[in-house]
């Protein structure tokens, strides 16, 4: 699904990320683990598109995506959440939702029909996020700027769904929220993963990157220090002393 | 009392053009943080053009003709300013008023430094409770109105104005989004100077030309749109307005020379104003925001 190697990436002339190698396969999890400034977010952002990479290449479906803008990934259907949930605050949670598929509207359907309110068109897309959130159908005509944390980044979830995307890219979903309600989050990350869409999980929360991916790499001053399964992760538990600051399952 | 509603009904007519220049800095400058001062340029091809035009052609087809060229003219001055100087915004402003001052040079090398002007609707003054109001007026202030009415159920409906407003919002959401911002961007200029464009031609007829209006034009717009602080489309309509009465009653009540004025005025009693608050704010909370 997505294949990334050897990336690269500058920022301010620092590299940021070096010789990342990192693999996502079909309809599965895996997570992103680092200290703060190990490189996660840039890591999202590359794959969003939002930066260039030095060097390197990113394949999404066997297509190289490196030097393509961000709004034409979007159309390919990588959904995004970025850090912070980034939503439109002034927009009701409706709109948020429906903005989500612009560009995979605007792609197949040409400029015209965006100067109606393309309400027929996203009906069904609207459907699925409502059918995986259904607080979101409560709160459709709230201002998405007045929301809780949680509820936001059930929007920021909900506007990266309606593109229908093969690849989810999160950045950060517990950030700021209550365990609770990163979990019960987490639990529909693990729902989409079962329906076949394949995440990307850049996550602070050990515990909770461990419990959901399949898969986890760990990143340390832009490198990857480590990649391979949850279990031997915990099992090697200097790696997880030492490059994500806290202690292996065994020890707590 | 005539006297002052005569006023009031020529305030509002130059209101607002004012408004809706106004209101053509907002919408470039809420898309794209860019302040766009060769708008006062597009008002004066808008009204040149079609003042040129009308002499050979049908009234219709030459503001058809006139607001085309507008609009492709913004949307050029858009592309231009955002795709060459993408992420340099300070620089566009400086390109856009370089373009401006540039414009007067090629509007008199095109169509010469005497006023032009062609002929308004229905030649006959209407009397309105004793005041004189001219058709030509009714007509710059319904078709201006008619215009944000439109303006407003875009933003408020169409798919693409949410999009818009999106890009305004949060220009790197929108991106992942898939909403192209520079195409929001150069699709902002271009809305802008057909609206300025339309300015220009319906005032043109009450108002001749000549090249060098476009300072006045964008210097009163531009108070309009601080009025709304830049970001507020609603007070910056309110603004333009404002302006364009408060102009009218000072050129009935005291001094036609004064009311050029009035623009500036306004534009330091506001910055007056604001870097008042932001001090009061400092010694209140330590912080300006």
């Amino acid at each position: 699904m997505l294949e990334i190697r050897g990336l690269v990436v500058m920022r301010d002339r620092a590299r940021v990320l070096t010789e990342v190698d990192l693999d996502v396969g079909e309809a599965s999890i895996v997570a992103l683990l680092g200290r703060n400034g190990a490189g996660k977010s840039t890591l999202v952002q590359t794959v969003a598109g939002l930066l260039r990479p030095a060097a390197g290449s990113v394949f999404f479906r066997g297509q190289r995506i490196d030097r393509l803008p961000a709004t034409a990934r979007a159309s390919l259907g990588i959904g995004v959440v970025l850090e912070g949930r980034q939503l439109f605050p002034e927009l009701s949670v409706e709109d948020n939702l429906r903005l989500g598929a612009f560009g995979a509207l605007a792609h197949s359907k040409g400029w015209a029909p965006l100067l109606g309110t393309m309400r027929a068109e996203l009906k069904e897309r609207l459907e699925y996020v409502y059918g995986l959130f259904p607080r979101l159908r409560e709160l459709a005509r709230r201002r998405a700027g007045l929301l809780s944390g949680g509820e936001q980044q059930m929007v920021a979830l909900g506007r990266a769904l309606v593109l229908r995307p093969s690849l989810l890219v999160v950045d950060e979903l517990s950030l700021g929220l209550a365990p609770k309600v990163a979990y019960s989050l987490a639990e529909h990350l693990k729902l989409l993963a079962a329906q076949g869409v394949a995440v990307l999980l850049s996550e602070q929360n050990v515990g909770l990157a461990l419990n959901l991916a399949q898969h986890v790499y760990v990143l340390n001053g832009g490198r990857v220090e480590f990649s391979g399964p949850p279990e031997s992760l915990v099992a090697t538990s200097d790696v997880v002393r030492s490059y994500l600051g806290v202690a292996g399952r065994g020890q707590s | 009392m005539s006297v002052l509603l005569q006023a009031l009904v020529s305030g509002l007519a130059i209101g607002a053009v004012f408004a809706a220049v106004g209101l053509g800095f907002v919408l470039i400058y809420r898309v794209t943080n860019v302040i766009n001062f060769a708008q006062g340029a597009l008002v004066v091809l808008g009204g040149m053009f079609t003042a040129k035009l009308a002499a050979s052609l049908a009234a219709p087809v030459a503001a058809t003709a006139a607001l085309l060229a507008s609009a492709f003219a913004g949307a050029l001055v858009g592309w231009f300013s955002l795709v060459g100087w993408a992420g340099h915004e300070l620089a566009v402003v400086m390109v856009t008023l370089g373009l401006a001052v540039a414009s007067e040079g090629i509007f008199i090398w095109l169509w010469g430094d005497i006023p032009v002007t062609y002929p308004p609707v229905g030649s006959t003054a209407l009397d309105f409770f004793g005041a004189k109001v001219l058709p030509q007026q009714l007509l710059v202030i319904g078709v201006i109105a008619a215009v944000f009415a439109v303006l407003h159920l875009f933003f408020r409906f169409s798919y693409l104005g949410k999009a818009l407003t999106a890009a305004a919002l949060n220009p790197t959401a929108a991106r992942v989004c898939g909403i192209d911002t520079t195409v929001m961007g150069v699709m902002a200029f271009a809305v802008s100077s057909l609206l300025s464009g339309l300015a220009g031609l319906l005032l043109v007829p009450l108002v001749p030309f000549t090249p060098h209006v476009h300072v006045s034009l964008a210097i009163n717009g531009f108070a309009a749109a601080v009025v709304g602080r830049l970001t507020d489309p609603l007070r910056a309509i309110l603004g333009g307005l404002l302006l364009g009465e408060l102009e009218a009653i000072v050129a009935s009540y005291w001094d036609p020379n004064y009311q050029e004025v009035m623009a500036l005025a306004l534009l330091v009693a506001l910055l007056l104003a604001q870097s008042a608050r932001w001090s009061w704010r400092w010694r209140r909370h330590g912080t300006g925001a």
